[in-house]
């Protein structure tokens, strides 16, 4: 069962594109830190603001100007400032960000053309602009909810869909020199054509992440993985001791090192 | 191209926003059956309230009949034990039927669904277990709730004490004294509120753990859950947010709206009494629609950390079906 929807766009070269839609679980999380951040600028700002009222409010006498007109002039600043604010800080990040923002960079989405090309200044804008709409009374929630390809009013009108970005392949896998050795003889040992890319990708998955598990559990997927693959391969004995971990160390850099020549 | 993203069809770590999806994607999916679980567990939770006030309102009036009015009020006092096993029951149902909708969801998720009924089957032995879970769960919460208070009593007054004595020493007495109790006020509220939901985070999905993994009784199952969101807490807290806001909609249509509208209501007992009865159907409602997704989450967010600290999903890649459950 696919829990995640996966469109795929035809670029006008007749390339085929694959997304995966992102879900309206990492939106809700996206629009959470987004207005976090956006509620602490405009905080900023009344303080910045309440701190220049008074400061001009104490120097009246100082001044030459009456008072009530640099207090009508610095409210009005700052009306559009906070106005600046709320609408340019989507534009701005989406527009510089290639449709991120910096919640949507944390749950690792982002928003597109309904062509593939990345999201510009136009669609950016018509987005923020719906914004407000689509919050009042969930009227956005429901459209992703019921819509087909998640697209809120926003994204109807600016012709943008909110995609998942490439998982970036984070947590660089350390090979020690021993295992690099003893990979090397696994190269000349075995045949390593009976291991498949699947098996690369559990191996490359499961040293990403060791680091994270229970060490009961590594222990145990280690032994586990090192078993199934030695049968796979057909190694009797290896004529060096060494840890499950290490051996899927060397089994892996040995397998890439193949693919690579 | 990266290879683990096409090669395997068995999801690994989430991050929070798509556990709520996916969750939300699982009870779409199973509407029916999860809705129907939802509904026995809520009708047996009012059954075990309603049957204890109808024990208590029989007994009232049997020993007022009897004697006076001490009699009334030993026959409440007797009726409210008697009562009180009714509930006991009824809430050990609810525990047992809603956990049943987060082991159908982490079910899916490993690609071995199965049956309501065959669920409802295995769990039934477990209904003690469930009943104690919920018993444990709740001195868990009584004491995280005094440690918070004590914990947002502390800081807040800290620093409260602390900025006001400052503040009034360097600007004036009345506005440092207001500043300190606004700063203490407001960290004294965000530390009760942190606590908790720690506790919560740390016990969300102890019930799951007992309706799937087999051994497990109702105080092993709590220390599972409290070992497996060890490292997950701040993740799990971004799910409570994420499931909120999502849950909100609904509840918005069935508790608020229904109560802003009926304020606007004549005054009148007829029509007071009525708007009470609908208004508490509607929550009702609310929470039946509810349930589903929480358990949901806690089903998907169970397999997540189970993949993460223990590479559940690595395991199933290759293992098909030798059976997990």
């Amino acid at each position: 069962m696919a829990l995640f929807k996966t469109i795929t766009i035809r670029t006008p070269e007749s390339i085929e594109l694959e997304f995966v839609l992102a879900g309206i679980g990492s939106r809700a999380v996206a629009l959470m830190i987004d207005y976090t951040c956006l509620g602490l600028g405009l905080l900023a700002l009344t303080v910045l603001y309440t701190f220049l009222l008074v400061q001009v409010l104490s120097m009246e006498s100082v001044l030459a100007v009456d008072s009530n007109t640099v207090q009508l002039w610095i409210t009005g600043i700052f009306a559009v400032l906070a106005f600046a604010l709320y609408v340019g800080y989507f534009v701005l990040f989406e527009t510089l960000w290639f449709g991120q923002t910096p919640g949507k960079r944390y749950t690792k989405i982002r928003v597109i053309r309904d062509d593939g090309q990345p999201e510009r200044l136009v669609q950016a804008t018509l987005r923020a602009l719906l914004r407000p709409i689509d919050d009042t009374l969930f009227i956005g929630f429901f459209s992703i909810l019921l819509s087909q390809r998640e697209k809120r009013l926003g994204d109807w009108l600016a012709g943008t869909l909110v995609v998942q970005s490439d998982p970036n392949t984070s947590g660089q896998i350390q090979i020690t020199e021993r295992s690099q050795a003893i990979g090397k003889d696994l190269l000349s040992l075995t045949d390593l054509t009976k291991l498949s890319p699947d098996d690369l990708a559990t191996m490359r998955e499961f040293l990403q992440r060791r680091s994270t598990m229970s060490s009961k559990a590594k222990g145990q997927i280690s032994d586990q993985l090192a078993r199934r693959y030695r049968d796979q391969l057909e190694l009797e004995r290896l004529h060096t001791e060494m840890t499950t971990d290490t051996f899927l160390e060397a089994l892996y850099w040995a397998y890439q090192r193949r693919s690579e020549d | 191209m990266n290879p683990s993203a096409s090669s395997s069809s068995q999801l690994g770590p989430l991050n929070p926003g798509d556990v709520v999806s996916a969750a939300l994607r699982l009870y779409r999916d199973r509407f029916k059956p999860y809705i129907q679980l939802s509904a026995l567990a809520t009708v047996w939770l009012i059954g075990g309230i309603v049957a204890l006030v109808v024990v208590m309102g029989v007994l009232i009036g049997i020993f007022s009949v009897l004697g006076g009015e001490l009699m009334a009020i030993l026959g409440g006092l007797i009726g409210l034990v008697v009562g009180f096993l009714p509930l006991l029951y009824g809430s050990a149902k609810y525990y047992l039927l809603s956990a049943a909708i987060g082991r159908l969801s982490f079910s899916d998720l490993v690609s071995q669904p199965e049956t309501t009924l065959a669920v409802r089957q295995r769990l039934n032995p477990k209904l003690s277990q469930f009943l104690l879970m919920g018993f444990l769960l709740f001195l868990v919460y009584i004491a995280a709730y005094l440690v918070a208070v004590l914990a947002a009593l502390i800081s807040g007054g800290a620093l409260g004490l602390v900025t006001a004595g400052i503040l009034s020493a360097l600007i004036n007495a009345p506005a440092g004294g207001a500043f300190g109790v606004v700063l203490g006020l407001i960290l004294g509220v965000g530390v009760f509120l942190l606590v908790l939901l720690w506790v919560l985070a740390r016990t969300f999905i102890a019930e799951v753990v007992l309706a799937i993994e087999p051994n497990q009784d109702a105080s092993s199952s709590l220390g599972r859950s409290w070992d497996l969101t060890k490292t997950s807490n701040w993740r799990i807290q971004i799910v409570f947010l994420a499931t909120f806001l999502i849950q909100l909609p609904i509840i918005m249509v069935t508790n608020y709206l229904p109560s802003l509208f009926l304020a606007f209501l004549p005054d009148n007992s007829a029509v007071f009494a009525l708007s009470q009865t609908l208004s508490i159907i509607l929550s009702l409602v609310g929470s039946i629609l509810v349930l589903p997704l929480w358990q949901a989450v806690k089903g998907v967010l169970y397999y997540d950390l189970r993949s993460r600290r223990e590479g559940l999903d690595l395991e199933l890649r290759h293992q098909s079906d030798d059976g997990l459950l």
